[in-house]
């Protein structure tokens, strides 16, 4: 669908040349969500761009279905252009325009007439969820609101890949999550092949079937998501999946757990030296009228036995729950109930 | 009326007032046009831009600061061989208006070349990525979006354009200026003075509303 060969881009700047990509080679396969993680200044946000060649690759080929664009003339490239929808970090939006002519924007320029362009913008109003707000400027309208607008107005001339250039990164979690929800949508409804870019790792395990992992210009991990993230093989990698995995304070936040896990209850377990883990680890599962599972679980070792922090799930009769609660916190470990 | 103004001629007073406005209106349309017809030229061929050209940015720029930089009352002077050529007068409302609308436009050009600058990269790539041509860029996202720019840059010009029409009064170009420095000054008729400089500020304050009121309609940031 998408194949980078050998392609290498340098920038020509005052103090001499910059390479942003060396000999980057790539292949994204039709209708996956591929993505591109690594920090900024790691050339992702040029490698994006040279897919609809809003940048120009300096050696090498890029082609998207088959077809070299950086051999096109200017024209034919515009209409290639076309096949290819692109969002934003920052929603680029014409303020000067309503939502509903904004997202018939693309298809003036590609001059469908007035009567065609209603139609396509209400069934696209309609996908992205916007009914009601087709008159409001951009303004009037909330982040996650605009990134809609983006999305209906990338997706309004029937592209067969969508570029995401750090599309959820000006947004709060909650409208993050949301968003990344729509592009799974429309990934399967539309069949559409999607390309995004992103230093968050916690995109790229919500939606990404594969990933890239950019740095300093070259791509040094690359593969499906889930093996990734089991075995990362590069330093940079482990530090990326750790932004998943581990918490700022070493700790899941209480809310996000909930949201996580909507059934069940939830129960935290810190214990360090001087208490057994043998004794806690069975005490945790010894209890035939409970179905625990484990969460989530940090042990950090130390010079005597290790710092352990554990939450589990379970499932069963509020007082026995309890009972169980109890009968842990005999051993010396700190028991909080997250939610009974 | 009579009592407090004795020596202003009314009948003269309007008259003078719709050469004024002639000259105003006018100057102004021809301002209004090739302003953003050299601003967009200053903007489009910049370093980096989608007509990206040295050395027209360089002449234009370099033209549009010279006429910006000299006195209107010398630009008057030296393009009296250019208002014969054109207007085959040098007196009267009509040979006004050359010096008043090169006096004008060099100075819009900028304020819609600021204006322009001030459109947001974001938005003209993201136009790119859609497949549109450098003219439809120009006319749907770039005049669109910078037009509250484009608007109030006119009220300001035409603020300073009223204002050239009146020093262009002095030199025979009829209108408010030739009425309030002839008649008022030179024959020590202060009231004259007094009511053409009141007209003057009416216009003034007429363009200003105006024109904070349309930036305010269109600006939709």
């Amino acid at each position: 669908m998408i194949r980078f060969t050998d392609v290498k881009k340098v920038y020509q700047t005052g103090n001499g040349p910059v390479q942003a990509l060396a000999d980057l080679n790539l292949e994204v396969r039709r209708g996956e969500i591929f993505g591109i993680i690594g920090y900024s200044g790691a050339g992702k946000s040029t490698l994006i761009r040279l897919i609809n060649l809003l940048e120009k690759p300096t050696e090498g080929r890029i082609e998207v279905e088959g077809r070299a664009l950086n051999t096109l003339s200017e024209k034919e490239l515009r209409l290639e252009r076309k096949k290819i929808g692109m969002i934003f970090q920052h929603f680029n939006l014409l303020w000067s325009r309503t939502v509903e002519e904004n997202i018939a924007f693309p298809l003036e320029l590609a001059g469908l007439p007035r009567k065609k362009r209603k139609e396509r913008v209400a069934e696209l109003i309609r996908l992205v969820g916007l009914n009601g707000r087709e008159h409001t400027y951009p303004s009037q309208l909330s982040g996650g609101q605009k990134q809609r607008v983006g999305i209906a107005r990338a997706l309004a001339s029937r592209p067969q890949v969508l570029l995401c250039d750090e599309a959820t990164s000006a947004l709060d979690p909650k409208t993050t999550d949301s968003i990344l929800n729509l592009l799974v949508e429309i990934n399967r409804k539309l069949g559409l092949t999607i390309v995004l870019i992103t230093h968050e790792m916690h995109v790229i395990k919500k939606i990404c079937t594969r990933v890239a992992v950019l740095d300093k210009g070259m791509i040094v991990e690359e593969g499906k998501v889930e093996d990734v993230f089991n075995e990362p093989k590069q330093l940079i990698t482990r530090e990326f999946v750790r932004q998943v995995t581990q918490h700022p304070s070493g700790e899941i936040p209480g809310e996000e757990l909930i949201n996580a896990y909507p059934d069940g209850r939830l129960a935290k377990f810190v214990f360090g030296r001087g208490v057994s883990q043998q004794q806690v680890i069975s005490r945790l599962f010894s209890n035939q009228r409970l179905s625990v599972t484990i969460v989530s679980g940090m042990f950090e070792p130390e010079e005597n036995g290790a710092q352990a922090s554990i939450i589990v799930r379970a499932e069963g009769d509020p007082d026995v729950f309890r009972e169980w609660i109890g009968s842990i916190s005999e051993l010396g470990v700190k028991a909080e109930v997250i939610r009974s | 009326m009579s009592q407090l103004f004795p020596n202003v001629d009314w009948m003269s007073m309007w008259t003078a007032t719709v050469e004024t406005l002639y000259m105003t209106f006018v100057s102004a349309v021809f301002t209004f046009i090739l302003g953003i017809a050299l601003g967009l030229l200053l903007f489009l061929t910049a370093s980096g831009s989608l007509y990206e050209n040295k050395w027209i940015y360089r002449t234009v720029s370099s033209i549009v600061n010279v006429f910006r930089s000299i006195p209107f009352i010398i630009l008057i002077i030296l393009l009296i061989p250019l208002t014969v050529l054109i207007v085959r007068t040098m007196i009267g409302a009509s040979a006004a208006l050359p010096s008043i609308i090169i006096g004008s436009a060099p100075f819009y050009a900028r304020l819609v070349e600021i204006g322009l600058r001030e459109v947001d990269k974001g938005v003209i790539e993201a136009a790119q990525a859609m497949g549109a041509t450098r003219a439809q860029i120009v006319w749907k996202v770039l005049l669109p979006e910078s037009l509250p720019s484009i608007v109030s840059g006119m009220t300001v010009t035409l603020i300073a354009l009223i204002s050239n029409t009146a020093m262009a009064g002095v030199v025979g170009a009829g209108g408010l200026g030739t009425l309030a420095y002839n008649d008022g000054f030179e024959a020590y008729k202060n009231d004259v003075t007094f009511v053409a400089t009141i007209i003057i500020l009416i216009i003034v304050f007429i363009i200003q509303f105006a024109g904070d009121l349309i930036t305010r309609k269109v600006d939709k940031r």
